[in-house]
């Protein structure tokens, strides 16, 4: 595989691994939630 | 009768045909398992859509099976192709999730509908009324549960894996930015599925549609060639 190195704008760069670091918090989030409903803190699914 | 469920139904399987089409292009069965998890998802908007003008029992059973149960699991199982490499585990794993499908199948075609049926109104989404119509027993709450674990965790943990490994090399921008796009739309529904839990169901509807249309992009994204790429990367 041959592959082209990216040329992103600076400001996009520093913004990727703010926006992965919130997904990944927000699947845990929904990951925890579904927790809670397994052992009925909140209704369930 | 509720609109965007039309919305969401004509985007999915709009993004259906795309997914197959490159399937048909590119033969990786990657292609094929979201094919399939694409069409469940657009299969629930459609129950949601003729659930918006009548009740049927059957299309209240085809919504919960496929929107409930399936939809994530088979979406995450095209990331499980994509990423997984090592042979024979994506097929097995693949066996395992169509023999638990299977059976999440029958329990539902099998499950009593209450006499609550009698009282459905068309008026209100049914993410706020199936608890009470659908009889769930224990182990058909427990494979929704697993099953969504299963899809969201692979699906948007997938994604966001991939984005991280195109932006720590530096390379393949469209694709990074097409990641976090599927990861961002898995996870909206993904996110409504717990607000509905938490009593927010009217959420659920809207969350569809913007999941369906950021994933599609997504998947645009990713799967177009820029004019500077030499050739094509394995993840697509």
């Amino acid at each position: 595989m041959k592959s082209k190195r990216s040329n992103p704008p600076v400001w996009l760069q520093r913004l990727i691994p703010v926006l992965l670091v919130l997904l990944l918090m927000a699947l845990l989030a929904t990951l925890v939630l579904v927790g809670l409903s397994v052992v009925g803190l909140i209704p369930g699914a | 009768m509720h609109y965007i469920p039309v919305l969401s139904t004509l985007v999915t399987f709009a993004f259906a045909s795309a997914v197959f089409r490159r399937y048909l292009l590119r033969r990786g069965p990657h292609l094929l398992m979201w094919t399939i998890g694409l069409l469940w998802y657009g299969l629930g908007t459609l129950a949601e859509v003729i659930l918006g003008l009548t009740f049927s029992g059957l299309v209240l059973k085809l919504w919960y099976l496929s929107g409930a149960m399936l939809t994530a699991a088979w979406l995450g199982q095209g990331t499980v192709h994509l990423l997984i490499r090592r042979r024979g585990v994506a097929w097995t794993l693949t066996g395992i999730l169509t023999a638990v499908s299977l059976l999440a199948a029958t329990l539902i075609l099998l499950a009593p509908l209450t006499p609550a049926a009698a009282s459905y109104s068309v008026t209100q989404a049914i993410s706020s009324q199936y608890k009470g119509i659908l009889t769930r027993g224990g182990l058909t709450i427990a494979l929704t549960i697993l099953l969504n674990l299963y899809g969201t965790i692979m699906l948007v943990g997938g994604a966001i894996y991939s984005a991280y490994i195109f932006w720590r090399k530096r390379v393949l921008f469209n694709r990074m930015i097409g990641n976090v796009l599927i990861a961002a739309g898995a996870l909206a529904p993904a996110m409504a599925g717990s607000f509905v839990k938490l009593g927010l169901a009217d959420v659920l509807y809207l969350s569809e549609l913007v999941g369906v249309i950021l994933m599609y992009v997504g998947f645009l994204q990713a799967t177009t060639v820029p004019a500077t790429a030499t050739a094509p990367a394995a993840a697509d």
